[in-house]
């Protein structure tokens, strides 16, 4: 069912609930209600006419009483000899123009007067509508009685008929208190006061009394039919009214969803809410259309980004990939842009660092090359933490020689970077020292110690090789030399120039050693040992036969007594 | 002169008293029997109502027949405004004129059918079932 023809069906509906109620109401509570008052005015009716009836037989009566105390009423004891009391009471009948009679009977019931002279003379029945009794006005003697013989017609004359509205008189004294009463009337009733065994009934139709009623409904279902068709037609009316612009929307909006069409607008010209519905509509397909628009000038921007975004992240793993074989400060001061990668040096004092393992060949020879390589691997890797977390420049590793050096890109300052890099070569010893017990816990028979050297000197630093190949790195003869102070020192210690003691000095503990004149070099050089902290603290043998370390500060009392014992033993 | 005249009118006396028209009669079962001018005057204008134990009812002749016009003359001797005046004043006091009855046989079946009834009537209607008690 369309909302058009719910729409005709629910006006039509609500416009005709009040008739339906309407209608329920006349039918049966107004009718009911109507029904009530039409018997409470009946009542009343009824109650003024018996008023009246009874107001009748009260002045009868009185009017009787009166007759009955004249004088004249003596004439009872000579017979009504002249005729004075039928006289009397044949005009008293003709003033109430009663039907019936007035009759005097004397003490023997014998009626010696009447209004019906026919009557005079004759016993009386006993049966009357009323009696009187007859007193002489003389001596109050009972001398009769003056009756009278009553029609009910004259009470009933007394009702005011019309042709629905009907009175009658019923004696239920000569029914036995029963009365059939008329069917299909509206009756009421009501019985005399002075003469209960009279009980007057008032009755009407029902057709007439509930004519007026009727008529209503007729003219309701009059009013209901033109008034539904009439309800109709501007139901339909007003339904097309309100939905004809709807539709045109809904039309609209399949038209723009099946042809993608936004630029599709609604006209409407109308000021109400259909009006504001369709600026609303025609708005939000405006905001559609410009939000389309910049959906896809969004989205390629967002294809744009993604690529340009796979883009950076291939490079940032390139980099970081790329970061592996370069120095940090190099990396950084390339990807920083503080350096081009071009092939460009520059002259620098640098202090340069180079350290290697001890008979590296002898120790590694007997090794797997998995466990070589992951030993190796431990202690480049160590070194390069400690380099690192003193800021120097890892040049390169060469085998298990690492060649470091202070002052580029990064400087502190020259007196500054060989304190930098003595201190970072004391710890690297120290950290060896560390490693050497772990690597025999771990099952290396022979841990390797490092020989370090160290030479501060001029050196040309920059980018070399080709425009599609260069390293950057230093060259120079204190590059070199660093490299021959290395070979020449002491393992497990460090060795420097006397070009980087005299920056040092201030700052470590140093001691000559013998100099050395390196290949290539034609004068001595003189070398310095660093003393190391721990020289005294830590004792390590690695000959044929002996291997043996003693850490002097972590050695407990009873460790000793066994080292003791152990050594008595063997020697 | 005077003599005669006396005698003349002595003999004009005589029919008079010998044959009078009208007497007052009751019943002959009555108590009462005779009652001098004054009493019967007395009983009709209700100034006395017993005689003995019997109570009186006097019975008037309604309208202005002759019998009642002489009855008021000799009798009660007053005139009818006279009589009316009376018993307007009595009204007031409460005591009402005799009950009438239209005619003559009425007031002498009435006297004859009425214990202690008093009527006045032409002579020639009374009969054995009337005591006449004073004539007039």
């Amino acid at each position: 069912m369309s909302f058009k023809t719910k729409t005709i069906l629910l006006l039509i509906t609500l416009s005709l609930i009040p008739y339906v109620i309407t209608m329920i109401i006349l039918g049966k509570a107004y009718r009911s209600d109507y029904e009530s008052r039409l018997k409470s005015d009946m009542n009343h009716q009824l109650l003024i006419t018996t008023d009246r009836l009874d107001q009748s037989l009260e002045i009868l009566e009185n009017d009787l009483r009166f007759i009955a105390s004249l004088d004249i009423m003596n004439d009872v004891l000579t017979d009504d000899l002249d005729r004075r009391i039928f006289k009397l009471l044949s005009m008293k009948k003709e003033d109430m123009d009663l039907i019936g009679s007035f009759d005097v009977i004397n003490t023997e019931s014998i009626i010696v007067a009447s209004s019906d002279t026919e009557r005079i003379g004759k016993a009386s029945d006993g049966e009357n509508f009323m009696r009187i009794p007859l007193f002489s006005t003389f001596d109050q003697s009972l001398l009769g009685g003056l009756l009278v013989n009553y029609d009910l017609v004259n009470l009933s004359r007394l009702f005011s008929n019309d042709t629905h509205l009907r009175y009658s008189l019923y004696d239920t004294s000569l029914t036995s208190g029963e009365v059939t009463y008329p069917e299909n009337q509206l009756i009421v009733k009501r019985t005399l006061q002075n003469r209960p065994e009279l009980t007057v009934l008032l009755e009407q139709d029902y057709d007439f009394a509930f004519a007026v009623l009727d008529k209503l409904a007729s003219s309701f279902y009059m009013t209901l039919i033109i008034g539904t068709l009439l309800i109709t037609a501007v139901a339909y009316a007003t339904a097309n009214y309100i939905l004809k612009p709807i539709l045109l929307l809904s039309n609209t909006a399949n038209t723009i969803t099946r042809t993608q069409d936004y630029s599709k607008r609604v006209t409407i010209e109308r000021t109400d809410e259909i009006g504001q519905l369709s600026l609303a509509f025609n708005s939000m397909i405006s905001g559609m259309q410009q939000m389309l628009v910049r959906l896809n000038e969004e989205s390629e921007n967002r294809i744009k980004l993604a690529e340009e975004k796979n883009r950076s992240e291939m490079l940032q793993n390139l980099s970081t990939k790329l970061s592996k074989y370069l120095s940090p400060q190099v990396f950084n001061s390339i990807f920083s842009g503080e350096r081009d990668v071009t092939l460009s040096s520059s002259r620098k004092k640098l202090t340069i660092f180079f350290s290697d393992i001890v008979d590296f060949t002898g120790t590694t020879d007997k090794m797997e090359s998995e466990d070589l390589t992951q030993l190796l691997n431990h202690y480049l890797r160590e070194m390069t933490d400690i380099a690192l977390k003193y800021g120097a420049t890892i040049d390169k590793y060469i085998g298990d020689a690492i060649m470091i050096f202070f002052g580029d890109p990064d400087s502190q300052g020259l007196k500054e970077d060989a304190k930098l890099c003595v201190e970072m070569a004391i710890s690297m010893q120290n950290r060896v020292r560390e490693l050497q017990s772990e690597w025999q816990a771990n099952g290396y028979i022979k841990p390797f110690s490092i020989r370090a050297g160290i030479h501060t000197g001029y050196c040309t630093v920059g980018n070399f090789g080709t425009e599609n190949r260069m390293d950057y790195t230093i060259v120079g003869s204190a590059v070199n030399l660093a490299s021959r102070i290395e070979s020449n020192a002491e393992p497990g210690n460090v060795f420097i120039s006397e070009d980087t003691f005299l920056l040092v000095r201030d700052t470590f503990d140093c001691c000559p050693a013998t100099s050395v004149t390196p290949k290539g070099f034609s004068l001595p050089v003189k070398l310095f040992k660093v003393k190391m902290e721990d020289d005294a603290q830590i004792l390590s043998i690695n000959e044929d036969g002996l291997q043996l370390i003693i850490d002097k500060a972590r050695i407990t009392e009873e460790t000793r007594k066994q080292l003791r014992g152990v050594i008595d033993n063997m020697i | 002169m005077r003599v005669v005249f006396f005698i003349i009118s002595i003999l004009a006396q005589v029919p008079l008293l010998a044959v009078s028209d009208y007497v007052v009669v009751v019943s002959k079962n009555s108590t009462v029997e005779a009652l001098d001018s004054d009493m019967v005057r007395d009983v009709f204008l209700k100034k006395r109502n017993f005689d003995g134990h019997t109570r009186l009812l006097p019975i008037n002749l309604i309208g202005e027949k002759p019998v009642r016009q002489e009855f008021e003359s000799s009798v009660l001797k007053m005139n009818r405004e006279a009589i009316k005046r009376y018993w307007v004043v009595n009204h007031f006091q409460g005591v009402s004129p005799p009950p009438t009855q239209a005619s003559l046989q009425s007031v002498k079946s009435f006297v004859e059918k009425v214990k202690g009834a008093i009527g006045y009537l032409p002579r020639e209607m009374v009969d054995d079932s009337l005591r006449i008690i004073y004539e007039f």
